[in-house]
């Protein structure tokens, strides 16, 4: 493995405040507690791909695509994250294509 | 003035009684809805899309990824933290405390059977290398 799960990790504020928002208020975190949530998110990342990698070659394309990533979420019985996300998704796929129109039609 | 300058806009080089192209004024009404609907604090920035490319480059097998993956990506990552970390409040209630520690955290993955490939990462024990 050319890098380990050290080398890349996530912004420690980012995840804090993530952290946070799910506490309720005026609770302290532990220093190894914010640590260990951080690595598990950056393995996370790793595993979900990793499988979404495997249903993308398995339906023959080299590139992850959405669809792929919703499918591992559910071979890795993460269902109950799919509504939420799908709400998520289609928010910003609706920016995404807002700003594409608009600037084809300045042309 | 936005009423007059965008007619006058929409108007220019178009023959009369043609559908012009793109409607500037509905663009700006839309503009402006969107901007009094908009709510959200601006501190609330989603986890960098470059750093979660490289973590997923890590793997080697992975090699292309659609830009919509990421974002995916993110937005995954949040509600993970955020109900890990839910599980892991569990176990700090019921020992009465109000700090949430590592052991809160590796209890609530111990109890999790989707949380199986986090075992060795957030080990029980006291010493573990990564920390040091």
């Amino acid at each position: 493995m050319s890098t380990s799960i050290d080398d890349n990790e996530l912004p420690k504020a980012n995840v804090t405040r993530i952290l946070k928002h799910a506490l309720p208020a005026s609770t302290a975190l532990q220093k190894d507690a914010k640590l260990a949530i951080s690595k598990a998110s950056t393995v996370f990342i790793n595993y979900l791909s990793a499988t979404a990698n495997d249903i993308a070659k398995s339906a023959n394309h080299k590139t992850i695509t959405a669809p792929d990533v919703f499918k591992a979420l559910e071979v890795l019985e993460l269902e109950d994250f799919v509504p939420k996300l799908q709400e998520a998704f289609t928010g910003t796929k609706m920016n995404a294509n807002y700003h594409i129109s608009y600037k084809a039609a300045l042309y | 003035m936005s009423e007059e300058l965008s007619h006058s806009i929409i108007n220019a080089g178009t023959a009369p009684g043609a559908q012009p192209v793109f409607d500037l004024a509905k663009f700006w009404q839309e503009q402006l809805s969107l901007a009094d609907n908009f709510d959200s604090d601006f501190k609330n920035h989603p986890l960098p899309l470059a750093r979660i490319k490289k973590v997923m480059k890590t793997d080697q097998d992975v090699k292309m990824i659609s830009a919509e993956a990421p974002i995916l990506f993110a937005k995954g990552c949040e509600i993970f933290i955020s109900e890990l970390t839910r599980r892991a409040w569990i176990h700090a209630e019921e020992n009465k405390r109000r700090t949430l520690q590592r052991s809160d955290i590796a209890t609530a993955i111990s109890k999790t059977d989707m949380c199986d490939f986090l075992i060795d990462i957030v080990p029980r024990e006291e010493v573990c290398e990564f920390i040091s």
